[in-house]
């Protein structure tokens, strides 16, 4: 159920942006807490490390 | 040579998918570094140009590529136990995989053109910070050990 669940947050943020050509959500682990990612394109960094954090 | 056309469709059908497994498996190239352990739906791997419809149980390779049709969904468990599941219309391109179980270092490298992707990152991502990419066609994610969504939109 939580990949299904985490798709279909995704699906409804996406839905808020259109105009993106990519999305990406950090999703929290079962505990409430988050790791990190870092997104990297066009010269600029972006670290993501917050649960439902989107970039 | 084989004529199947003279078999009943049944039997016929049955050899032409064993040589099509076989074929695949025979153009899998290194070790597996992964499973198939859901599917739903139209979802192919495709390796070496063949196509083959996923099954659970399926071994994955490095250079394979996962693909979903519209009704379509996948999840793969890799061998330093990371999670990816891939939602309708999505392609994805394994590009890179190595793992050392012995001292759980590696990397990983998917290339992610179109779809929806959650994904439990596992070993390697836990002991090389940044060793886990998936590369979009507009940006590379570099995972720190985590669980994260990507969405893609495009067309194939």
């Amino acid at each position: 159920m939580r990949p299904l669940a985490a798709l279909l947050v995704l699906m409804m943020l996406a839905g808020c942006s259109s105009q993106r050509q990519a999305l990406f959500v950090v999703l929290p682990k079962a505990d409430g807490s988050a790791g990190a990612i870092t997104v990297s394109g066009g010269g600029q960094a972006l670290v993501l490390n917050q649960p439902y954090a989107a970039g | 040579m084989l004529m199947l056309s003279h078999l009943r469709p049944g039997p016929a059908a049955a050899i032409a998918a064993a040589i099509a497994a076989f074929a695949s498996v025979a153009l899998a190239a290194g070790p597996q570094i992964a499973q198939v352990k859901t599917v739903t739906g139209d979802a192919v791997i495709i390796r070496g140009g063949a196509r083959v419809g996923a099954r659970v149980g399926d071994a994955v390779y490095e250079k394979d590529t996962i693909q979903t049709g519209a009704d379509g969904a996948i999840g793969l468990t890799f061998t330093d136990n990371t999670v990816m599941s891939a939602g309708p219309n999505s392609e994805i391109d394994l590009s890179e995989y190595r793992f050392d179980s012995s001292n759980f270092n590696g990397a990983m490298l998917a290339d992610m053109r179109q779809g929806t992707l959650t994904m439990v990152s596992g070993d390697i991502a836990r002991s090389s910070p940044g060793a886990m990419k998936v590369r979009t066609p507009a940006a590379i994610v570099g995972v720190r050990g985590t669980r994260f969504a990507i969405q893609v939109q495009g067309s194939r």
